[in-house]
Parts: C-alpha cells; sequence; structure tokens
C-alpha cells in the first residue's frame, strides 16, 4: 500500500479536539436518557388498563364490577360461571381459527401472485389490497351487514357464525398479503436461481427454498390475523345475528358492569399469548445458540 | 492499483443488466390470485356496491324499516346537514388523538430502535402485549380508571386543575381513548422506518447541527417520515370510524358518526339509508384526507 | 431427473441476440469455449458479460440463437436440465440449510447415489470440511465463497460459472481465492467461465479473455496478447493503461506505417496497426515508454515533453508527461538505476520508444 497511516500522536490529538464539552455531555446524556426514560413510561402506560383488568378479576364485586370491594378468588376458580361468557369465548376462538387459516392460505398465494409474477391487472389488485386497510371498520361492518341482510338471507345464509368468518376472512386478508409480500420481497431472488441452477424443478423450489424461506412471514401474518379476528368488536357487532363473540360479550355486558369471569379469560388470553411469543422467541434464540457451538 | 481499489469498492453490480428479480408472465398469477381476488371482490366490493345502492334508497312513509329502490340524494343531504357536528366531533377527536399518538409513540420508536440494545425484542414484545387483552376490556379498564371516583380524578380534583369536576364522560376521556387504542399503529410503523436507517447518519447530523432538536428535526425526523406518514393513517382512520371509546367513555349527548351510524343500523327502525349514505360520505371524506395527505407528504412504500 | 440433458464438450454460443424491450443486451454474440479451459467474460457494468452467463445457465432464454454443449443444442432447456452450475454473485447460498445441506442439494435433487461422499470430498476440495453443520450466516465472506463453489463443483458440471464471484471480498482474500480458484480449476479440469469486470482478475486467472463492450465481443483472445496488441480503442483503454493520440496516415516506410499526431510523427509496425490509411489511434504503453533527459541517439520515436508529477513507487516509478499536443503520458520505469534520474515536475524530458511497441487501433 503506498499510503501510510497517521501518526499515532496525531491520532489521539484529533480525538481530544473533537471531544465535547462537559455541558455537550450532560446534554447528551439527557438525551439519550429521555428517549429511554419516556419510552418506559409509555410502556407503563399501556399496561395500565391490562394491570386493572388483573386487578379487577379478583374483585368481590356485587352486580357490578366498577368499584373494588374486596377479594376473591372465586372468579378465577369458574371462570365459566357467568351465563354465556365461555361459550362466546368458544365462538371467538372457533372464528379465529378458521379465518386464520383461510385468510392466511389465501393472502399468501395472492403476495406471491403479486411479487413473482407481471400480469395485466396488477395496479388494480395493489389497490383491491390497499383499500379494506383504508376503510374505516364501521363503513366495512355496515356494507357486510346490507349485503348479507339483502342478499345472501335469500340464499339461505343468515346472520351469525358463517357471516362472522365470512367477513373476518375479508379484513383479514389484507393485512396477510401485505405481511407475507413484505417477507418475500426481502428473499434474494439468486436463492431460488440457485436451485434450479442445482437441478430443483419449480415445484421442488419452492418447497426446498422458497416456502421453508418465506414461514416466518406466513406465521407472522398467522398471529395477526388470528389477533385481528379475535379482538374485532365492530364488524362482528353488525355481521354477527345472535351469535355471541367474546368482545360483544363484554361490550353487552359493560352496560351493566362486566362480570369479573371475563376479566379472568381476557388477562389469561393475554398471558397465553405472552408465553406463547416469549417461547417463540426463546426457542429460535436457543436454536441459534445451539447452531454457533 | 486504482482498478482494483475501485473494484473492491463497486461489489460489481451490474445495473443495465435485467434485473434479476425477473418476473414471469404466465397464467399461474392469475390462478394464484383469483381466490383471494375473488374473496375480497364478493365481501368488499360487493357490499359497497349494495350500500351505495342503499343510500339512494327513500322509505316508505309511514312504514318505518321499509324503503324502495330509488336514486334519492336527500339521504346524503340529511347525512351531511343533521349530521354535520358529528362528523366534525369524529375528525376533530380522531385528529387529537393522532397527534397525541404521534408524540407519545415517536419517543419510544426511537428508544426501541436506537438506545434498547439488546432489551429490543423484550420492547417490542411489551408494545404489543396489551393487545392481547381484549380491546372491550381495556377501554372499560380506562373508565375506571378515569372515573370520578378513581385515582386520576381524585388528584387532579386535589390539585384543583380539573374545572369540570369529572373526566369521565367528557369528550378528554374519548380523545384519551382514542390514543391509548391506536398507539401500537404509530409505534410499529415508526419503529420500523427508523429501525432501517442508519444511526451514523444521525450522528453524523449530530456532529454538523449543534443542537440535539435540529438534529432530530433536520436529519432524524425526516429519515422516519414514511413510518410518520403509516402510523398516521393507520391511527386516524380508525379513530374516525370508532364508536366503542365515544360509547364508553364519552358524555350521552355529543356522539361521534360512528355512533349514529350504528344506532341508524341497529337501533332505528328505518335508518338504513341514511346511515349507509353517513358511511358512504365518511369513507369518501377518510379517502380523500388520504389522498390529499399522501399526495403533500408522499411515499410510495404504503401501496 | 426426467428432463436433464446430458452434454459433454466444448461451450458454443452461436449467434446470440438478447433484448429487453427496446434495450439489447447482447448483440449477436458467437463464442467458442474449448472443453477445459478457463475463460473470462471482461467488461465494464452493463456490457452484456452477465446476460450472457444467465443464457448459458438458462436462466435467461436468448431472443435468438443457440447455446450448444459439445453437440447438444440447450437452447431453451430449463436451469434445471444443463449440466451446468454457477456460482452466484453474492453466493446465494440457502440460509435455511447448513453447509453440508447446501452442498448437497443437487446430488439430492438428481438422487446420487454417493451423496454423502460427493459432499464429503468437495468440501474437502475447497477445505471448509470442518465447516459442515454451521448455517451460512456463521460463516465469513471468503467461506461462503467456498461453500459456494462447492455447492456447484459437487454436480461435475460440464461448465461451471462464476458470477462476479469475487467482487464482495477485500483485496487480500480476493488475490487468495484468485489463486485458490485457478488450483481447483486446474484438479478437476473443468470448463470455468468467469465473468468480471475487474480487468486484473480476468488477466491473472484466465486462460482466454473475452472483452465485451455493449453487447459485443471487443476482442478474445490470451490475456498477454490482448494487452500487447489490442485491436479496439476500447480494449486499449480498458486493458490497463495506453497512451494514445488520435493521428492521420500520411505515409509507409519499410513495415511500418507513419501517422502524424499533432505534428509528431510516429511509426507502427504495419503488422500492429488494424488501420493502414485515414485515422488512426496510436497507443503505447506506459511501461514501453523510456524517460531520459537528453535525446537518445537513433531512438526515431521520440517526443519532448514538461515534467507534470512524479510517484515513487518503490519497484518504480511513474511519471505524469504534459505533452506538446496538450494530452499527458504516462511513464512506468523501473529503478533499475544505481543513480535515478531525480526528475521535478517541470523539467524538460525527452520520451522514448521502440517503434515496435507501439499499435495503432481505429480512432
Amino acid at each position: 500500500m503506498s499510503t501510510t497511516s497517521p501518526p499515532a500522536s496525531a491520532t489521539s490529538a484529533r480525538s481530544t479536539a473533537y471531544r465535547p464539552s462537559a455541558a455537550k455531555r450532560a446534554q447528551v446524556w439527557l438525551a439519550n436518557h429521555f428517549a429511554i426514560l419516556s419510552a418506559i413510561l409509555v410502556l407503563l402506560y399501556l399496561f395500565l388498563p391490562v394491570a386493572y383488568t388483573f386487578a379487577f378479576s379478583f374483585n368481590d364485586h356485587g352486580k357490578t364490577n366498577i368499584v373494588w370491594q374486596g377479594f376473591t378468588w372465586e372468579h378465577w376458580q369458574d371462570p365459566c360461571g357467568v351465563p354465556g361468557v365461555c361459550g362466546s369465548l368458544v365462538t371467538s376462538l372457533q372464528v379465529g381459527a378458521i379465518s386464520t387459516v383461510v385468510a392466511t392460505v389465501l393472502g399468501t398465494l395472492m403476495a406471491l401472485a403479486m411479487v413473482r409474477y407481471r400480469f395485466r391487472g396488477k395496479s388494480a389488485s395493489n389497490v383491491l389490497i390497499f383499500v379494506p386497510m383504508a376503510t374505516p371498520e364501521i363503513v366495512m361492518g355496515a356494507a357486510l351487514l346490507t349485503i348479507f341482510v339483502q342478499g345472501f338471507a335469500n340464499i339461505g345464509i343468515d346472520l351469525g357464525f358463517t357471516t362472522i368468518v365470512f367477513s373476518h376472512i375479508m379484513f383479514c386478508l389484507s393485512f396477510v398479503v401485505v405481511t407475507v409480500r413484505a417477507r418475500i420481497q426481502s428473499l434474494d431472488p439468486r436463492i431460488e436461481e440457485a436451485a434450479q441452477d442445482l437441478y430443483a424443478s419449480p415445484m421442488q423450489t419452492f418447497w426446498k427454498v422458497t416456502f421453508p424461506l418465506i414461514l416466518p412471514g406466513i406465521l407472522g401474518a398467522a398471529m395477526l390475523a388470528f389477533s385481528l379476528s379475535f379482538d374485532d368488536f365492530i364488524i362482528t357487532n353488525f355481521v354477527s345475528g345472535n351469535e355471541n363473540t367474546f368482545p360483544k360479550f363484554v361490550y353487552v355486558a359493560s352496560r351493566r358492569g362486566i362480570p369479573a369471569e371475563a376479566n379472568v379469560i381476557g388477562f389469561s388470553m393475554f398471558v397465553i399469548a405472552v408465553l406463547l411469543v416469549v417461547g417463540a422467541q426463546f426457542v429460535s434464540s436457543v436454536r441459534a445458540s445451539k447452531v454457533k457451538e | 492499483m486504482t482498478a482494483l481499489a475501485h473494484a473492491a469498492v463497486d461489489p460489481g453490480a451490474d445495473p443495465a443488466a435485467p434485473a434479476p428479480r425477473a418476473t414471469k408472465r404466465s397464467w399461474t398469477a392469475y390462478v394464484l390470485l383469483l381466490p383471494g381476488a375473488l374473496w375480497l371482490g364478493v365481501f368488499f366490493l360487493l357490499p359497497l356496491v349494495q350500500l351505495a345502492s342503499v343510500s339512494l334508497q327513500s322509505r316508505y312513509p309511514g312504514f318505518p324499516g321499509y324503503y324502495y329502490r330509488d336514486v334519492n340524494l336527500d339521504n346524503y343531504a340529511s347525512a351531511l346537514t343533521d349530521y354535520a357536528p358529528h362528523f366534525a366531533r369524529s375528525f376533530l377527536y380522531a385528529g387529537l388523538a393522532t397527534l397525541l399518538a404521534f408524540v407519545v409513540a415517536y419517543p419510544l420508536a426511537y428508544a426501541m430502535a436506537f438506545k434498547a440494545g439488546r432489551w429490543r425484542n423484550l420492547m417490542m414484545i411489551c408494545v404489543i402485549a396489551p393487545f392481547f387483552t381484549s380491546f372491550i376490556l381495556r377501554t372499560f379498564a380506562w373508565s375506571q380508571i378515569l372515573a370520578d371516583e378513581g385515582w386520576v380524578a381524585g388528584t387532579l380534583n386535589f390539585l384543583h386543575l380539573l374545572p369540570g369536576g369529572n373526566i369521565i364522560n367528557t369528550p378528554v376521556a374519548v380523545i384519551a381513548g382514542l390514543t391509548y387504542n391506536f398507539l401500537p399503529f404509530m409505534v410499529l410503523p415508526i419503529y420500523a422506518s427508523l429501525e432501517r436507517a442508519d444511526p451514523r447518519v444521525i450522528e453524523a447530523g449530530g456532529d454538523l447541527y449543534a443542537n440535539g432538536f435540529t438534529t432530530f428535526r433536520t436529519v432524524t425526523l425526516p429519515m422516519s417520515m414514511p413510518g410518520v406518514l403509516a402510523g398516521t393513517l393507520l391511527t386516524f382512520i380508525p379513530a374516525a370510524g370508532d364508536f366503542v371509546n365515544m360509547e364508553l367513555l364519552g358524555p350521552q349527548r355529543g356522539k361521534m358518526v360512528g355512533n349514529v351510524i350504528n344506532d341508524q343500523f341497529l337501533a332505528i327502525p328505518g335508518g338504513y339509508p341514511v346511515a349507509a349514505a353517513l358511511s358512504f360520505t365518511l369513507m369518501a371524506a377518510i379517502l380523500v384526507m388520504v389522498f390529499l395527505y399522501v399526495r403533500r407528504f408522499g411515499t410510495e412504500e404504503l401501496v | 431427473m426426467a428432463g436433464f440433458r446430458e452434454a459433454s464438450g466444448d461451450l458454443q454460443l452461436e449467434s446470440v441476440t438478447k433484448t429487453f424491450g427496446d434495450f439489447t443486451a447482447v448483440d449477436d454474440i458467437d463464442l467458442h469455449v474449448p472443453r477445459g479451459s478457463f475463460f473470462a467474460l471482461l467488461g465494464p457494468s452493463g456490457c452484456g458479460k452477465t446476460t450472457t452467463l444467465r443464457m448459458i445457465a438458462g436462466l435467461e432464454q436468448p431472443t435468438a440463437g443457440r447455446v450448444l454443449i459439445g453437440d447438444t443444442d440447450l437452447t431453451g432447456s430449463r436451469p434445471y436440465e444443463r449440466p451446468v452450475n454457477t456460482v452466484f454473485q453474492s453466493y446465494a447460498l440457502f440460509p435455511h440449510l447448513n453447509i453440508r445441506d447446501n452442498v448437497a442439494f443437487g446430488p439430492k435433487r438428481r438422487k446420487a447415489a454417493d451423496t454423502a461422499k460427493r459432499t464429503d470430498d468437495a468440501l474437502e476440495l475447497v477445505q471448509m470440511s470442518g465447516f459442515a453443520t454451521r448455517k451460512p450466516s456463521q460463516l465469513s465472506g471468503g467461506q461462503q465463497q467456498r461453500v459456494a463453489l462447492a455447492r456447484a463443483l459437487v454436480n461435475h458440471p460440464e461448465v461451471l460459472l462464476l458470477d462476479e464471484p469475487l467482487g464482495a471480498l477485500d483485496l487480500k482474500l480476493r488475490r487468495e481465492m484468485q489463486v485458490e480458484l485457478k488450483r481447483i480449476q486446474t484438479e478437476v479440469g473443468l470448463t470455468f467461465i468467469h465473468v468480471t469486470h475487474d480487468q486484473e482478475e480476468a488477466m491473472t486467472m484466465a486462460d482466454t479473455v473475452a472483452v465485451m463492450n455493449r453487447g459485443h465481443i471487443e476482442q478474445l483472445g490470451a490475456p498477454a496478447a490482448l494487452y500487447d496488441l489490442p485491436r479496439t480503442r476500447f480494449v486499449a483503454n480498458f486493458l490497463g493503461q495506453a497512451n494514445t493520440g488520435v493521428g492521420i496516415i500520411k505515409d509507409t516506410d519499410g513495415d511500418h506505417i507513419v501517422a502524424d499526431v499533432l505534428g509528431t510523427p510516429v511509426k507502427i509496425l504495419k503488422s500492429r496497426s488494424q488501420v493502414h490509411d485515414g485515422e488512426v489511434l496510436f497507443g503505447v504503453r506506459p511501461e514501453k515508454v523510456t524517460v531520459s533527459r537528453t535525446q537518445p541517439e537513433g531512438a526515431g520515436n521520440d517526443v519532448k515533453g514538461v515534467v507534470r508529477d512524479v510517484s515513487f513507487l518503490g519497484v518504480a516509478t511513474s511519471y505524469l508527461v504534459d505533452m506538446p499536443s496538450g494530452t499527458t503520458w504516462s511513464c512506468y520505469e523501473q529503478n533499475l538505476d544505481v543513480e535515478p534520474l531525480d526528475l521535478r515536475p517541470g523539467d524538460e524530458v525527452w520520451l522514448t520508444w521502440n517503434a515496435g511497441h507501439a499499435f495503432g487501433v481505429p480512432a
């Protein structure tokens, strides 16, 4: 090399020259910790209602569960003790499972088409996928209600479980497409070319290379779809008829005071979901460290 | 020597060569697309068409709940005049909630992207986790937290900082609820765009401008603009159409447009045409706002 | 595999053209690569070299023309039907498979009976046996490069394609891998086609270099021959440095033509000039030019200039000399003398060269 590095003394002289003043450093320190401190406050704010939900699951309440009246294990011992609450939970889980599977399959296929192919009508398809996400839920709920009442009822499909599932698949679909599409786009197309170059037919290329690589995206999309479906109230409220989902049960009950059993179930769902997510993270990090050894 | 040095920097990309992301033209695309597109056609487009036709129907006078096919723009006139205050409230509350959510979300997203280090994944879980509890349960918890007997209102009253004497059943509670409920939709896109940004660029900015705020305004914020844009839309759109927060936290009078649509559809016989017109007006207003907003702060990353 | 085409022999491209819309990436190329040779396709970004490679691999189909190995026409066949394997730019290792499974991918698809042994041998060949259970993300760039090579070689392809394989490595590692690649090629005796934009890399490794520009092959030959006697202006400038000047051919002198370059008469051997009348681009390589303080006796081709810059490089000294024509020449003198010339910017010098070293290409 024809260039030589500057002598060490010059380097250190430069770093002293650039060292910020004490006041400046204090300011920087404060700025750094401002972000972290406010982040912690925001996280506490996010958890506050969850803490309330948890606390009031132990409330020994009478007719309404609004004001603290005393501690009891009663609601945790029999979460299904209130009529309808566990039925609505089962309905929500069923709706969530079916909608997630269908929306994830259809959405993944669409995402593959959108990234991997050129075709007439691609930008129209893009709009069709985007607009449902930009439409307020209440408008979708209203529109679905009119078509179900005025159209589907005539062919024997009344408001209920089926119409809830149809609607949930619809609004989950766009979110699945967007999530999976991002994953496929981040995939180096050369990796698929390499598979073909190494004698993999298009089918083998998909199942041996493409699919395993986009699987995390598909699983993420499925999780998103399930949580959207499980927690949806506004659209469900329009299209459910007499069927009760868990959010709908809670909403209806909220007028008289939500029974603490609902808090038990709501908080348990929270714990299960967090354990699943943390567990998945833990498994993947253990797997990664195992490979490193 | 120079040629080699140059070659070492340039990985030899061949820009004029065909993009390796060679997309294929084939019928397979339509086969893959068809089921999903059909679903969106039947359960999104078709219902909207039906809703549009309902919004133009007229009521049979004297027969509540019955109406006939018509091209009657009165429903829109009524939507825009009778319910103008409801629209105004919806957009005002949603706008304020979006602004508040931005102010609250940005430091969190910033800390996650640049300060969290190995705690990053944990913080991410913490942002999402509260949303595994039902939306309605959490909103109801806010009604307890903000209740007159609660510690928030108690403390503020004790300090004489609460002129009206209560928070619950006021627009303030509604805006607080909206802010809370849609916060992750603001945090996650901002975090995503900050995470993609190179922290060295921000350091360079800090080197060029002595003032931390100037660095933020001229370097950090513009870099996170796509995320801010996506976040504000993802917050504003559902907030503008929401009625649950108003129902659980808000006052008896002075509702938002979502409440009107909900009541007209589900509680008032013969309310369909006006409710449909209201829905369409709401959707149109939001689409126009989104369009203007995206054009002003434009980005292609949304679609 | 049903569609797999066995083929053996020289690689041949016959009038191959590839267009993308209005853009012609490769324009009517003919190429003959003898079996077992190390062949380099050299050219700047966008010259069509990668497209040519992709057509040989089957990742693109030619708009016109044929691709053959031996007597087997491969035109129209898919990449997985060809006895051709590629080492991709940035390697394209399968991130979800460990190193062994990456290398075994090809043999498994072809249901080779001795997959395990072949995989071990290939890893041995690239000295990566100790890394078989790692994931690609746990390897350095140079190690990934070796795995990519093993993954292609394990299939014993008839032709191995290398797409800028060393582009992402740092200088020292590039040098090492250049030697390594050459060793492996000699060991396995396969046809290697190496695409690169780095002239030094092409010249040190390949038996034959084809210089491409704008979809054409400008010139093809052994590296030394290309450097010594470029036949186009592009090759003269792309391969190494050249001191050039546009001249008009005025006369002949025995075996030489005499051209007038902005007032200076220069001689070029007739056999070393591609044009014999009209305009010519005269050129001479920097190391062929001698710098002296006084006009040398009887050398013939000399011109007086003013030193602009002197760089001492150790083994040699490089001079930039302003010529009366207004151009700047570069001269490269080995430091053989006990007493150096000790020239400084502003000094007047004479530049001389042997007329036999000059070349002429179309201006």
